[in-house]
Protein backbone atom coordinates (compact mmCIF):
# COMPACT_ATOMS: atom_id res chain seq x y z
CA UNK A 1 0.00 0.00 0.00
CA UNK A 2 2.94 2.17 -0.43
CA UNK A 3 1.77 5.86 -0.59
CA UNK A 4 -1.81 4.66 0.08
CA UNK A 5 -1.52 4.77 3.78
CA UNK A 6 -3.52 7.64 4.37
CA UNK A 7 -6.26 9.53 3.06
CA UNK A 8 -8.38 12.78 3.64
CA UNK A 9 -10.80 14.14 2.21
CA UNK A 10 -10.14 17.90 0.42
CA UNK A 11 -11.09 21.67 2.32
CA UNK A 12 -14.02 21.60 0.44
CA UNK A 13 -15.24 18.36 0.95
CA UNK A 14 -17.22 16.94 3.90
CA UNK A 15 -18.57 14.02 5.34
CA UNK A 16 -22.03 14.40 7.19
CA UNK A 17 -23.12 11.24 9.09
CA UNK A 18 -26.76 10.68 9.66
CA UNK A 19 -28.05 8.15 12.22
CA UNK A 20 -26.77 5.31 9.72
CA UNK A 21 -25.12 6.44 6.11
CA UNK A 22 -23.13 9.24 6.04
CA UNK A 23 -23.07 12.06 2.96
CA UNK A 24 -20.10 13.14 1.05
CA UNK A 25 -20.80 17.36 0.22
CA UNK A 26 -18.65 18.32 -2.64
CA UNK A 27 -18.55 22.02 -1.95
CA UNK A 28 -16.69 22.17 -5.41
CA UNK A 29 -19.19 20.81 -8.29
CA UNK A 30 -21.65 21.27 -6.18
CA UNK A 31 -22.69 17.12 -5.87
CA UNK A 32 -23.18 15.53 -2.87
CA UNK A 33 -22.47 11.67 -2.83
CA UNK A 34 -24.65 9.25 -0.75
CA UNK A 35 -21.85 6.49 1.68
CA UNK A 36 -23.01 3.09 2.97
CA UNK A 37 -22.32 3.15 6.86
CA UNK A 38 -18.73 1.06 6.72
CA UNK A 39 -17.86 4.23 4.42
CA UNK A 40 -18.85 6.79 6.35
CA UNK A 41 -16.59 4.83 9.48
CA UNK A 42 -13.81 4.50 7.43
CA UNK A 43 -13.71 7.99 5.87
CA UNK A 44 -14.75 9.72 9.10
CA UNK A 45 -11.46 7.82 10.63
CA UNK A 46 -9.40 8.80 7.41
CA UNK A 47 -10.15 12.11 8.21
CA UNK A 48 -8.77 12.08 11.87
CA UNK A 49 -5.21 10.88 10.16
CA UNK A 50 -5.93 7.42 11.14
CA UNK A 51 -3.61 4.56 9.02
CA UNK A 52 -5.98 2.76 6.33
CA UNK A 53 -4.57 -1.00 7.03
CA UNK A 54 -5.38 -0.20 10.66
CA UNK A 55 -8.82 0.79 9.98
CA UNK A 56 -9.73 -1.83 7.95
CA UNK A 57 -7.96 -4.47 10.81
CA UNK A 58 -10.66 -3.41 12.71
CA UNK A 59 -13.59 -3.62 10.02
CA UNK A 60 -14.96 -7.01 9.48
CA UNK A 61 -15.60 -7.75 5.83
CA UNK A 62 -14.23 -5.86 3.62
CA UNK A 63 -11.85 -6.58 1.05
CA UNK A 64 -8.66 -4.46 0.88
CA UNK A 65 -8.27 -4.20 -2.56
CA UNK A 66 -11.73 -2.94 -3.19
CA UNK A 67 -11.11 -0.67 0.05
CA UNK A 68 -8.29 1.32 -1.81
CA UNK A 69 -10.25 1.15 -4.89
CA UNK A 70 -13.06 2.76 -3.64
CA UNK A 71 -10.67 5.32 -1.80
CA UNK A 72 -8.81 5.86 -5.61
CA UNK A 73 -12.41 6.62 -6.63
CA UNK A 74 -13.01 9.36 -4.34
CA UNK A 75 -9.94 10.65 -5.42
CA UNK A 76 -10.47 10.64 -8.70
CA UNK A 77 -13.79 12.48 -8.17
CA UNK A 78 -11.17 15.59 -6.57
CA UNK A 79 -13.14 14.31 -2.91
CA UNK A 80 -9.36 14.25 -1.15
CA UNK A 81 -5.95 13.31 -1.54
CA UNK A 82 -3.81 10.32 -0.62
CA UNK A 83 -0.95 11.02 1.07
CA UNK A 84 2.22 9.10 2.72
CA UNK A 85 1.92 10.68 6.11
CA UNK A 86 -0.92 11.00 8.18
CA UNK A 87 -2.79 14.73 8.15
CA UNK A 88 -6.03 15.11 10.04
CA UNK A 89 -8.51 17.49 8.20
CA UNK A 90 -8.76 20.56 9.53
CA UNK A 91 -12.18 21.94 9.91
CA UNK A 92 -12.53 25.43 8.28
CA UNK A 93 -14.67 28.16 10.41
CA UNK A 94 -17.56 28.98 8.75
CA UNK A 95 -17.54 32.00 6.53
CA UNK A 96 -18.78 35.50 7.78
CA UNK A 97 -22.86 34.73 6.87
CA UNK A 98 -23.01 38.54 6.29
CA UNK A 99 -20.73 38.34 3.62
CA UNK A 100 -22.90 35.43 1.72
CA UNK A 101 -26.25 35.94 2.73
CA UNK A 102 -28.76 37.70 0.48
CA UNK A 103 -31.00 39.44 2.40
CA UNK A 104 -34.69 40.43 1.00
CA UNK A 105 -37.05 42.65 2.94
CA UNK A 106 -40.90 41.77 2.12
CA UNK A 107 -42.87 44.69 1.89
CA UNK A 108 -46.88 44.01 2.08
CA UNK A 109 -48.63 47.46 0.92
CA UNK A 110 -52.18 45.95 1.63
CA UNK A 111 -54.18 43.15 1.55
CA UNK A 112 -56.56 44.74 -0.72
CA UNK A 113 -56.18 43.15 -4.28
CA UNK A 114 -58.80 43.62 -7.04
CA UNK A 115 -58.47 39.97 -7.89
CA UNK A 116 -59.57 37.06 -5.74
CA UNK A 117 -57.38 34.41 -6.86
CA UNK A 118 -58.32 31.08 -5.57
CA UNK A 119 -54.89 30.03 -3.57
CA UNK A 120 -54.09 33.43 -2.67
CA UNK A 121 -51.74 33.13 0.34
CA UNK A 122 -52.91 36.40 1.99
CA UNK A 123 -56.67 35.78 1.18
CA UNK A 124 -56.56 39.32 -0.45
CA UNK A 125 -59.67 40.66 -2.30
CA UNK A 126 -60.63 44.31 -2.61
CA UNK A 127 -62.84 44.62 0.77
CA UNK A 128 -59.31 44.53 2.29
CA UNK A 129 -57.90 47.73 0.65
CA UNK A 130 -58.88 50.46 3.19
CA UNK A 131 -57.62 49.56 6.69
CA UNK A 132 -57.14 52.22 8.79
CA UNK A 133 -54.55 49.90 10.75
CA UNK A 134 -51.80 50.08 8.33
CA UNK A 135 -48.25 51.24 8.05
CA UNK A 136 -47.64 54.75 7.18
CA UNK A 137 -45.18 56.27 4.79
CA UNK A 138 -43.08 57.13 7.56
CA UNK A 139 -43.19 53.97 9.24
CA UNK A 140 -42.03 51.94 6.19
CA UNK A 141 -39.17 54.88 5.51
CA UNK A 142 -37.86 53.94 8.70
CA UNK A 143 -37.89 50.31 8.02
CA UNK A 144 -36.13 50.63 4.92
CA UNK A 145 -33.29 52.98 6.40
CA UNK A 146 -33.04 50.30 9.25
CA UNK A 147 -33.09 46.93 7.17
CA UNK A 148 -30.44 48.68 4.63
CA UNK A 149 -28.28 49.85 8.10
CA UNK A 150 -28.25 45.99 8.75
CA UNK A 151 -26.92 44.56 5.70
CA UNK A 152 -30.20 43.90 3.52
CA UNK A 153 -30.13 45.07 -0.40
CA UNK A 154 -32.90 43.71 -1.71
CA UNK A 155 -36.63 44.41 -1.29
CA UNK A 156 -39.90 43.40 -2.57
CA UNK A 157 -43.31 45.54 -2.49
CA UNK A 158 -45.95 42.54 -2.44
CA UNK A 159 -49.49 42.87 -1.70
CA UNK A 160 -52.80 42.11 -1.94
CA UNK A 161 -51.75 44.05 -5.28
CA UNK A 162 -49.26 46.62 -4.25
CA UNK A 163 -50.30 48.85 -7.18
CA UNK A 164 -53.12 49.50 -5.53
CA UNK A 165 -51.09 51.74 -3.70
CA UNK A 166 -49.48 52.72 -6.35
CA UNK A 167 -49.07 56.57 -4.73
CA UNK A 168 -47.23 55.17 -1.35
CA UNK A 169 -44.85 52.98 -3.73
CA UNK A 170 -44.16 55.96 -5.63
CA UNK A 171 -42.89 57.65 -2.53
CA UNK A 172 -40.78 53.97 -1.49
CA UNK A 173 -39.70 53.22 -4.71
CA UNK A 174 -37.27 56.33 -5.27
CA UNK A 175 -36.69 56.14 -1.39
CA UNK A 176 -35.28 52.42 -1.36
CA UNK A 177 -33.32 53.26 -4.53
CA UNK A 178 -31.40 56.58 -3.45
CA UNK A 179 -30.46 54.58 -0.13
CA UNK A 180 -28.73 52.16 -2.45
CA UNK A 181 -30.85 48.98 -2.57
CA UNK A 182 -29.23 46.55 -5.17
CA UNK A 183 -32.75 45.15 -5.98
CA UNK A 184 -35.87 46.50 -6.25
CA UNK A 185 -38.81 43.91 -7.31
CA UNK A 186 -42.88 44.41 -7.06
CA UNK A 187 -45.09 41.40 -6.76
CA UNK A 188 -48.26 41.95 -8.61
CA UNK A 189 -51.24 40.52 -10.74
CA UNK A 190 -50.11 43.26 -13.50
CA UNK A 191 -53.61 44.02 -13.83
CA UNK A 192 -53.75 47.94 -13.15
CA UNK A 193 -49.98 48.82 -14.94
CA UNK A 194 -50.40 51.48 -17.54
CA UNK A 195 -47.25 52.67 -19.78
CA UNK A 196 -46.54 55.46 -17.86
CA UNK A 197 -46.12 53.35 -14.27
CA UNK A 198 -43.54 51.34 -16.58
CA UNK A 199 -41.54 54.16 -17.48
CA UNK A 200 -41.53 55.47 -13.84
CA UNK A 201 -40.77 51.65 -12.66
CA UNK A 202 -37.73 51.68 -15.66
CA UNK A 203 -35.90 54.86 -14.10
CA UNK A 204 -35.19 53.21 -11.04
CA UNK A 205 -34.33 49.67 -12.11
CA UNK A 206 -37.54 47.89 -10.59
CA UNK A 207 -38.07 44.41 -11.42
CA UNK A 208 -41.28 42.80 -11.85
CA UNK A 209 -42.81 39.28 -10.60
CA UNK A 210 -45.74 37.95 -12.09
CA UNK A 211 -48.26 35.14 -11.41
CA UNK A 212 -50.01 33.50 -14.32
CA UNK A 213 -52.02 31.12 -14.46
CA UNK A 214 -52.37 29.42 -18.15
CA UNK A 215 -52.47 30.08 -22.23
CA UNK A 216 -56.14 29.86 -21.87
CA UNK A 217 -57.70 33.28 -20.52
CA UNK A 218 -60.81 30.78 -19.43
CA UNK A 219 -58.37 29.07 -16.95
CA UNK A 220 -56.50 32.09 -15.74
CA UNK A 221 -59.68 34.40 -15.43
CA UNK A 222 -61.10 30.60 -13.75
CA UNK A 223 -58.13 30.93 -11.15
CA UNK A 224 -58.22 34.74 -10.53
CA UNK A 225 -62.33 34.86 -10.66
CA UNK A 226 -62.14 38.12 -12.37
CA UNK A 227 -62.87 37.71 -16.33
CA UNK A 228 -60.80 40.23 -18.72
CA UNK A 229 -57.86 39.31 -15.93
CA UNK A 230 -55.78 36.97 -18.47
CA UNK A 231 -56.02 39.70 -21.15
CA UNK A 232 -55.03 42.71 -19.04
CA UNK A 233 -52.11 40.54 -17.02
CA UNK A 234 -50.81 39.72 -20.77
CA UNK A 235 -51.41 42.97 -22.20
CA UNK A 236 -48.81 44.37 -19.93
CA UNK A 237 -46.42 41.42 -19.86
CA UNK A 238 -46.13 42.16 -23.35
CA UNK A 239 -45.27 45.98 -22.29
CA UNK A 240 -43.05 44.98 -19.98
CA UNK A 241 -41.35 42.93 -22.34
CA UNK A 242 -41.17 45.48 -25.20
CA UNK A 243 -39.45 47.74 -22.38
CA UNK A 244 -36.92 45.37 -21.54
CA UNK A 245 -37.89 46.04 -17.37
CA UNK A 246 -36.87 42.39 -15.89
CA UNK A 247 -39.47 40.24 -15.49
CA UNK A 248 -40.08 36.50 -13.86
CA UNK A 249 -43.24 34.48 -13.78
CA UNK A 250 -44.26 32.21 -11.64
CA UNK A 251 -47.03 29.65 -12.69
CA UNK A 252 -48.87 28.41 -9.40
CA UNK A 253 -50.10 24.68 -10.00
CA UNK A 254 -53.37 23.44 -8.77
CA UNK A 255 -55.81 21.21 -10.11
CA UNK A 256 -57.61 23.96 -12.08
CA UNK A 257 -54.71 24.46 -14.40
CA UNK A 258 -52.54 20.80 -13.94
CA UNK A 259 -53.20 20.02 -17.27
CA UNK A 260 -51.54 22.69 -18.85
CA UNK A 261 -48.85 23.80 -17.02
CA UNK A 262 -46.22 22.98 -19.47
CA UNK A 263 -47.94 24.80 -22.40
CA UNK A 264 -48.24 27.87 -20.23
CA UNK A 265 -44.72 27.50 -19.70
CA UNK A 266 -44.04 27.68 -23.37
CA UNK A 267 -46.44 29.89 -24.12
CA UNK A 268 -44.79 32.56 -22.46
CA UNK A 269 -41.35 31.75 -23.09
CA UNK A 270 -42.10 32.11 -26.82
CA UNK A 271 -43.15 35.39 -25.81
CA UNK A 272 -39.84 36.08 -24.63
CA UNK A 273 -40.14 35.91 -21.01
CA UNK A 274 -36.78 34.31 -19.86
CA UNK A 275 -37.68 33.69 -16.12
CA UNK A 276 -40.55 31.26 -15.81
CA UNK A 277 -40.81 28.65 -13.04
CA UNK A 278 -43.97 26.46 -11.86
CA UNK A 279 -44.58 25.95 -8.24
CA UNK A 280 -46.77 23.99 -6.56
CA UNK A 281 -49.87 25.96 -4.22
CA UNK A 282 -48.92 26.63 -0.93
CA UNK A 283 -51.30 25.36 2.07
CA UNK A 284 -51.60 29.25 3.60
CA UNK A 285 -54.37 31.09 3.29
CA UNK A 286 -57.02 30.61 0.38
CA UNK A 287 -54.74 28.11 -0.44
CA UNK A 288 -55.48 25.48 2.47
CA UNK A 289 -58.69 24.87 0.41
CA UNK A 290 -58.41 21.00 -0.50
CA UNK A 291 -60.37 21.38 -3.55
CA UNK A 292 -57.11 23.02 -5.36
CA UNK A 293 -55.07 19.92 -4.98
CA UNK A 294 -55.42 16.24 -6.36
CA UNK A 295 -53.24 13.60 -6.15
CA UNK A 296 -50.93 14.12 -8.78
CA UNK A 297 -50.35 17.27 -7.19
CA UNK A 298 -49.46 15.86 -3.79
CA UNK A 299 -47.40 13.27 -6.23
CA UNK A 300 -45.37 15.82 -7.28
CA UNK A 301 -44.17 17.19 -3.87
CA UNK A 302 -42.82 13.48 -2.84
CA UNK A 303 -39.39 12.85 -2.28
CA UNK A 304 -39.12 9.21 -2.34
CA UNK A 305 -35.68 8.78 -3.94
CA UNK A 306 -32.12 10.30 -3.74
CA UNK A 307 -32.57 13.35 -5.83
CA UNK A 308 -31.51 16.43 -4.67
CA UNK A 309 -30.48 19.85 -6.35
CA UNK A 310 -26.50 20.52 -6.78
CA UNK A 311 -25.80 22.89 -3.90
CA UNK A 312 -22.79 25.22 -3.39
CA UNK A 313 -20.80 26.99 -0.40
CA UNK A 314 -23.00 29.16 0.50
CA UNK A 315 -25.85 27.14 0.38
CA UNK A 316 -23.95 24.74 2.61
CA UNK A 317 -23.07 26.99 4.67
CA UNK A 318 -26.04 29.09 5.56
CA UNK A 319 -28.34 26.04 6.03
CA UNK A 320 -26.00 24.67 9.06
CA UNK A 321 -26.22 27.92 10.35
CA UNK A 322 -29.46 28.40 10.24
CA UNK A 323 -33.21 28.14 8.30
CA UNK A 324 -32.91 28.27 4.10
CA UNK A 325 -35.84 31.22 4.08
CA UNK A 326 -36.01 32.43 7.49
CA UNK A 327 -32.31 33.19 7.55
CA UNK A 328 -32.15 35.45 4.34
CA UNK A 329 -35.43 37.07 4.20
CA UNK A 330 -37.92 38.63 6.49
CA UNK A 331 -42.02 39.70 6.05
CA UNK A 332 -43.34 42.76 7.08
CA UNK A 333 -47.57 42.52 7.03
CA UNK A 334 -49.60 45.54 5.70
CA UNK A 335 -50.49 46.00 9.90
CA UNK A 336 -47.15 46.19 10.53
CA UNK A 337 -46.38 42.26 12.10
CA UNK A 338 -42.74 40.91 11.10
CA UNK A 339 -43.33 37.57 9.95
CA UNK A 340 -40.73 34.86 9.08
CA UNK A 341 -41.86 34.41 5.76
CA UNK A 342 -44.87 35.80 3.80
CA UNK A 343 -46.64 33.04 3.79
CA UNK A 344 -46.25 32.29 7.76
CA UNK A 345 -49.24 34.43 9.18
CA UNK A 346 -49.71 32.97 12.26
CA UNK A 347 -46.45 33.59 13.80
CA UNK A 348 -45.55 37.77 14.74
CA UNK A 349 -41.92 38.22 15.53
CA UNK A 350 -43.18 42.11 16.52
CA UNK A 351 -44.64 44.84 15.11
CA UNK A 352 -42.55 47.99 13.44
CA UNK A 353 -45.15 50.38 14.31
CA UNK A 354 -44.38 50.03 18.15
CA UNK A 355 -41.11 48.80 17.99
CA UNK A 356 -37.74 49.34 15.46
CA UNK A 357 -37.26 47.17 12.84
CA UNK A 358 -33.85 46.18 14.12
CA UNK A 359 -34.80 45.20 17.49
CA UNK A 360 -37.22 42.83 16.30
CA UNK A 361 -34.97 41.57 13.56
CA UNK A 362 -32.42 40.80 16.61
CA UNK A 363 -34.65 39.50 19.18
CA UNK A 364 -35.35 35.92 20.09
CA UNK A 365 -38.73 36.16 18.63
CA UNK A 366 -37.12 36.44 15.69
CA UNK A 367 -33.84 33.84 16.03
CA UNK A 368 -35.81 31.15 16.50
CA UNK A 369 -37.11 30.98 13.29
CA UNK A 370 -33.61 32.52 11.65
CA UNK A 371 -31.52 29.40 13.08
CA UNK A 372 -34.75 26.73 12.47
CA UNK A 373 -32.00 24.36 10.42
CA UNK A 374 -32.74 20.77 9.69
CA UNK A 375 -30.77 19.63 13.42
CA UNK A 376 -33.62 21.50 15.41
CA UNK A 377 -36.12 19.21 13.33
CA UNK A 378 -36.97 15.87 14.83
CA UNK A 379 -35.95 12.99 12.57
CA UNK A 380 -34.20 15.44 9.94
CA UNK A 381 -31.48 16.02 12.66
CA UNK A 382 -30.48 12.30 12.53
CA UNK A 383 -30.15 12.33 8.17
CA UNK A 384 -27.41 12.99 6.03
CA UNK A 385 -29.23 15.18 3.83
CA UNK A 386 -29.79 17.71 5.94
CA UNK A 387 -27.83 20.30 4.53
CA UNK A 388 -28.64 19.85 1.26
CA UNK A 389 -32.65 19.33 1.30
CA UNK A 390 -34.65 22.85 1.16
CA UNK A 391 -37.44 22.96 3.59
CA UNK A 392 -40.70 24.89 3.48
CA UNK A 393 -42.37 25.29 7.27
CA UNK A 394 -45.21 26.74 5.39
CA UNK A 395 -45.68 23.15 3.86
CA UNK A 396 -44.24 20.89 6.36
CA UNK A 397 -45.92 22.24 9.36
CA UNK A 398 -49.15 19.97 11.14
CA UNK A 399 -51.96 22.02 11.27
CA UNK A 400 -54.11 19.48 12.91
CA UNK A 401 -51.10 19.46 15.16
CA UNK A 402 -50.45 22.43 15.51
CA UNK A 403 -46.54 21.48 15.21
CA UNK A 404 -44.00 23.68 13.99
CA UNK A 405 -41.32 21.14 13.81
CA UNK A 406 -41.92 18.21 12.69
CA UNK A 407 -40.04 16.45 9.14
CA UNK A 408 -41.60 17.10 5.75
CA UNK A 409 -44.60 14.94 5.48
CA UNK A 410 -43.35 14.50 1.59
CA UNK A 411 -40.21 13.13 2.60
CA UNK A 412 -39.94 9.50 2.73
CA UNK A 413 -37.06 8.77 3.44
CA UNK A 414 -35.88 7.07 6.70
CA UNK A 415 -32.52 7.84 7.86
CA UNK A 416 -32.07 5.36 10.66
CA UNK A 417 -32.90 2.13 8.30
CA UNK A 418 -31.21 4.14 5.35
CA UNK A 419 -34.15 3.57 3.18
CA UNK A 420 -36.35 4.99 0.62
CA UNK A 421 -40.03 4.22 0.36
CA UNK A 422 -41.95 3.65 -2.11
CA UNK A 423 -45.04 6.22 -1.36
CA UNK A 424 -46.12 5.66 -5.03
CA UNK A 425 -47.88 2.38 -4.64
CA UNK A 426 -50.08 3.80 -2.06
CA UNK A 427 -51.14 6.36 -4.27
CA UNK B 1 -21.60 -17.60 7.74
CA UNK B 2 -23.29 -14.33 7.36
CA UNK B 3 -21.11 -12.72 9.49
CA UNK B 4 -18.25 -13.31 6.96
CA UNK B 5 -20.04 -12.01 3.80
CA UNK B 6 -18.18 -9.16 1.98
CA UNK B 7 -19.28 -5.70 2.39
CA UNK B 8 -19.81 -3.36 -0.78
CA UNK B 9 -18.78 0.22 -0.31
CA UNK B 10 -21.23 2.35 -1.61
CA UNK B 11 -20.29 5.76 -3.07
CA UNK B 12 -23.93 7.22 -5.16
CA UNK B 13 -24.72 10.48 -6.36
CA UNK B 14 -27.64 11.89 -5.60
CA UNK B 15 -27.51 15.67 -6.91
CA UNK B 16 -28.94 16.48 -10.37
CA UNK B 17 -28.09 19.43 -12.65
CA UNK B 18 -31.72 19.85 -13.43
CA UNK B 19 -33.72 21.44 -11.66
CA UNK B 20 -37.29 20.49 -10.85
CA UNK B 21 -39.04 17.33 -11.84
CA UNK B 22 -39.55 16.02 -8.04
CA UNK B 23 -35.41 17.47 -6.78
CA UNK B 24 -35.27 18.66 -3.53
CA UNK B 25 -34.68 22.54 -3.62
CA UNK B 26 -34.22 25.22 -4.26
CA UNK B 27 -37.59 26.21 -3.52
CA UNK B 28 -40.30 26.51 -6.11
CA UNK B 29 -41.75 29.50 -3.87
CA UNK B 30 -43.13 32.43 -6.44
CA UNK B 31 -41.61 35.18 -3.70
CA UNK B 32 -38.72 34.34 -4.07
CA UNK B 33 -36.70 34.78 -7.08
CA UNK B 34 -34.44 32.30 -9.18
CA UNK B 35 -32.53 29.88 -7.11
CA UNK B 36 -32.81 31.13 -3.77
CA UNK B 37 -31.67 34.15 -2.60
CA UNK B 38 -27.94 32.63 -1.95
CA UNK B 39 -27.87 31.43 -5.47
CA UNK B 40 -29.32 34.19 -7.62
CA UNK B 41 -27.19 35.62 -10.41
CA UNK B 42 -28.99 39.26 -9.53
CA UNK B 43 -25.74 40.31 -8.17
Amino acid sequence: MGGREYFTLSSDCFLIKGALRGALYDLKSGNVFSVDETSAQILERLNFGENLSLILGDVDGINKEKAIDYVNALENQGLGSWSAVSTKKEIPSPPDLNKILKYVLHLELTTGCNLRCLHCYNESEISKLHNNNEVSLDDWRRVITEAYQIGCRRVQFIGGEPFLKWKLMRELIPFAYDIGYISIEVSTNGTLITKKDLNFLKEYNVKLAFSFYSYKPQIHDLITTKKGSWKKTLQVIRLVLKMRIPLRISVVEMRQNKKEIGETINFLKFLGVEKVRSGLVEPAGRGCNIDLVDCDIFAKQLLNKPYFAKINKNIFWRNKAGHNCFLEQISIGAKGDVYPCLEERKISCGNIKFTSFVDIFFSENAKKFQVLNKDKIEICKDCEYRYCCFDCRVRAKDFLENDYYPKPWWCHYDPYTGKWIDTYRFI
Amino acid sequence: MEENKEKELEFIQVTSDKVGDGTCGPSDCPHIDCDGPSNSPDD
